[in-house]
């Protein structure tokens, strides 16, 4: 094993170390999204879109600094979705060095960088799309998650008959909540192709698209640290075969600096030791000479035509103007605009979320509104008591709130669809929405003679364990929308519910009377004979 | 004489046992009569919640009336709902963690403690005191069972409303199935007391309130979930806004416990103003089912009711 390796995997398990125990109350002292705050192309792009929260980037700076004195050194060392690729490409014994037309093309890893510089100064994230980081957490949260999850409960059912004859009860009664995401496909079609064509060519990502890696070694065109070759070179061409990024020319001597990872591959392959890494200043003899890309005039234009073409799309989408109105956001989100900018769609609220109603969206925002958190209600509730979401959100676009406050963090308000619901339209005895709801929203009065469940807005917190509940089959008679959603950027949430009218807290009775609609004298249930 | 005496004294001894055996027997006979006959006992204990629950056990002559050395028990208390206990709408931790003490000392192999809670698990056995109120008892199993393998269809045979649903599968192979309600007002069945509680074992509750009347599926569903033993945690009322609240809450300090589920219930109802109003257990839709079922008596006239307590 050697140091490369072993850093790589210490950094691999310690991205998967941090992820998995987030939502639980493990605590490592280091916030589980510390990755993403340390990503300085996510920096960037928000603090372009959304300056308010460039401090929430403060670790970044150690990848800047580090960009600035050693490269690509991160891609080589530290990036989990390298290490990945790097562990893929071992495994599936996949070429190094053949050149293809695209690992030609040195500027297109610039270009790529370009562009989404571009579309964030017109207000377009595309860190959903190429940010190595938010891509690796959200396919860890939509993909491996839920596939370690199924596969645990399917062992799980396995072993339970044994179990429970065992009277090993800690086992027999163990149950794994799998989450369940919707575009899953679609998770896995751009991260599948992204792994896949790594496997194909080593690391073909990192060469040729990964915008991240191309800041870092845009950074480092003076760093500190750089491939020298000594003039015991034999011009033998082992280290070209050796190096996986294509960072070699024709001349042995030559270096890319906007693609070498320092990963030292080289060094060992040389029959000689010609190789080091050094400070170039120092470096023995013929000095490593630079060969770094540039955007031609071309391409300038290129990535100017096609980021405009993108950023003005993302503008003139209808989805922004008019967002659908089952768009649920996560408690504490805020508003809508801003929501846009800082979300990085890193699915990290997804993966934490208590019953997993936290969704990809696919068009309910917008285009550009692809991968943002959304909350499908139907398919599970929001839980009052559970506040991760805005906990593990790395840039506030959910914001961290107490306990007190998400429970004033008013999501939207339900409605009763008369038509579909059983007891308005089929006179059964159903309760379900009021039995089950946590803030005591829904009541029961009389109209023409039988008893009719309301919603009553000034209680309803939008938690949707109604809609979620309601047992007519398909589309739920109660529905959330988002009429009435609190969204703030900053301020107490507690006192804006208040201000509006909003009662989240104790019950009927010590609310005041003028908001809650008192039930009717001599009104009883129906499963009571009247006296 | 003396030996006459002696004589007379022996018989005398000898009668007046064989008076305390007959006393004993014309003790115990009506009342084996009078069960045959349709008449339950009840105990009624006050106080607070752990010593009334012990109280009301002792009434009935112990917990080894009904728990057995080497039994497989199943307490089944309401916890649906992530509530402080306060609220009065699960199941008192105390009275769980006294009746689940009482049965291990019994000689209980196992106690497990179940329901298939409406709210998440965790936040229910957390928030009700329950899993706080258990940690310390060593063999006790806390149980929210969501997992569909846990469960067994069974067939109603009786069931007028209700043919066929899934149970939890261990309460039906466990020796011994104690039912621990609370008494609560429920806005669709009027209260929430024990037979209303036994939903809690089923795996789908939807169907009952979507495809059936529900008020008959309950009592139905009591045909085949026949607990050894009832005790009813009154020692809160929730006497509006159930079964989830938070509405009006009483303190009664009351437990209630008997063979009859029946005549539990009644009694239960019997406790307070539901809804601000006087509620006769032959009011209750669901009761009048289970009575009509044959599962115990409404009549409260015709219980013996044994109370213990200040
Ligand atoms: S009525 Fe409102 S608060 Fe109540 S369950 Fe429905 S969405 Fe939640």
């Amino acid at each position: 094993m050697n140091l490369r390796r072993s850093l790589q995997g210490l950094f691999l398990a310690f991205f998967f170390l941090l992820f998995f125990t987030a939502p639980t109350s493990i605590s490592l002292f280091l916030p589980p999204e510390l990755f993403l705050r340390a990503d300085p192309l996510a920096a960037v792009v928000v603090v372009l879109m959304a300056s308010s929260v460039a401090w929430v980037f403060l670790p970044a700076a150690v990848l800047i600094l580090s960009g600035l004195l050693m490269g690509r050194a991160f891609c080589g060392y530290v990036c989990p979705l390298g290490t990945i690729l790097d562990v893929g490409a071992r495994l599936a014994r996949s070429s190094r060095s053949e050149p293809l037309w695209i690992t030609r093309r040195p500027a297109l890893p610039l270009g790529l960088l370009g562009l989404v510089l571009l579309c964030a100064l017109l207000g377009f994230s595309l860190l959903a799309w190429f940010d190595p980081l938010v891509l690796l957490t959200r396919s860890t949260a939509l993909l491996l998650q839920p596939w370690l999850m199924e596969a645990g409960s399917a062992l799980l059912e396995l072993v339970r008959p044994w179990a429970s004859k065992k009277e090993w009860f800690w086992l027999s009664d163990a149950g794994l909540q799998v989450p369940r995401f919707w575009l899953s496909a679609l998770s896995l079609l751009w991260m599948g192709a992204i792994v896949a064509f790594s496997l194909w060519r080593a690391r073909l990502w990192c060469r040729a698209f990964c915008p991240l890696g191309s800041l870092l070694g845009l950074l480092g065109r003076f760093s500190f640290l750089a491939r020298s070759v000594s003039d015991s070179c034999l011009d033998c061409g082992a280290c070209q075969k050796a190096c996986p990024v294509g960072a070699i020319g024709q001349d042995p001597r030559q270096t890319s600096r906007a693609r070498c990872l320092l990963c030292a591959r080289c060094k060992e392959a040389c029959p000689v030791e010609a190789i080091g890494f050094v400070p170039p200043m120092r470096s023995p003899s013929s000095a490593s000479r630079e060969n770094s890309p540039r955007l031609s005039r071309r391409g300038l234009l290129a990535v100017g035509a096609v980021g405009l073409m993108a950023g003005l799309t993302v503008r003139v989408d209808a989805g922004r103007a008019s967002p659908r109105d089952r768009l649920i956001r996560p408690p504490g989100a805020v508003p809508e605009a801003l929501f846009l900018d800082r979300c990085l769609r890193c699915g990290l609220c997804m993966s934490v979320c208590m019953s997993h109603t936290i969704q990809p969206s696919l068009w309910e925002a917008g285009l550009d509104g692809i991968w943002t958190p959304r909350l499908d209600l139907r398919l599970a509730p929001c839980e009052k008591h559970c506040n991760r979401c805005g906990l593990v959100c790395p840039t506030g676009a959910i914001r961290p709130l107490s306990m007190e406050e998400r429970t004033h963090a008013k999501i939207g308000t339900a409605i009763l669809l008369k038509e579909r619901c059983l007891v308005w339209e089929q006179d059964k005895t159903c309760l379900v929405c009021d039995e089950i709801c946590p803030y005591d929203a829904i009541e029961f009065k009389e109209v023409e003679g039988k008893r009719r469940p309301f919603v009553t807005e000034s209680r309803c917190n939008g938690c949707g364990y109604c809609e979620h509940k309601c047992p007519v089959q398909g589309q739920s008679a109660i529905v959330v929308t988002r009429m009435g959603e609190i969204r703030l950027e900053k301020g107490s949430f507690l006192e804006e519910a208040h201000r509006r009218g909003f009662i989240f807290e104790g019950s009927r009775e010590q609310a005041p009377p003028a908001l809650v609609p008192q039930p009717l004298e001599g009104d009883l249930p129906p499963g009571l004979l009247r006296p | 004489m003396e030996h006459s005496k002696g004589f007379h004294r022996r018989g005398f001894l000898a009668s007046m046992g064989a008076m305390a055996g007959v006393t004993a027997l014309a003790s115990w006979l009506p009342l084996r009569w009078a069960r045959a006959d349709g008449i339950s006992r009840l105990a009624v204990a006050k106080g607070e919640a752990a010593s009334a629950t012990r109280l009301v056990l002792e009434a009935l002559g112990g917990i080894d009336a009904f728990v057995k050395k080497g039994d497989v028990v199943i307490l089944k208390p309401n916890a649906s709902f992530p509530n402080p206990p306060s609220w009065g709408c699960n199941t008192s931790p105390e009275v769980v963690a006294t009746v689940a003490k009482l049965c291990l000392e019994a000689g209980a192999k196992r106690v497990t403690v179940v329901d298939n809670t409406l709210g998440n698990p965790d936040l229910c056995f957390s928030r009700s005191g329950l899993k706080d109120a258990l940690s310390s008892l060593a063999q006790v199993r806390l149980l929210a069972p969501k997992q569909e393998s846990m469960y067994k269809e069974v067939q109603i045979l009786k069931g007028v409303a209700l043919r066929k649903t899934k149970i939890f599968k261990e309460v039906m192979e466990a020796d011994k199935f104690i039912n621990l309600p609370t008494a609560k007002s429920h806005s669709a069945t009027g209260v929430s007391l024990g037979i209303k509680g036994l939903m809690g074992l089923v795996w789908d509750r939807n169907t009952f309130h979507r495809d059936m009347d529900l008020d008959q599926a309950i009592a139905d569903l009591a045909t085949v979930l026949k607990p050894t033993l009832t005790i009813l945690d009154a020692t809160r009322g929730l006497l509006t806004a159930g079964p989830g609240g938070p509405g009006k809450v009483e303190h009664w300090n009351t437990i209630v416990a008997g063979t009859d589920p029946v005549a539990v219930d009644a009694y239960g109802v019997t406790l307070g103003q539901w809804y601000g109003q006087t509620v006769r257990p032959e009011q209750v839709k669901h009761l009048v089912a289970a009575k009509s079922h044959g599962l115990g008596t409404l009549e409260l006239e015709r219980v013996q009711i044994l109370e213990r307590g200040a």
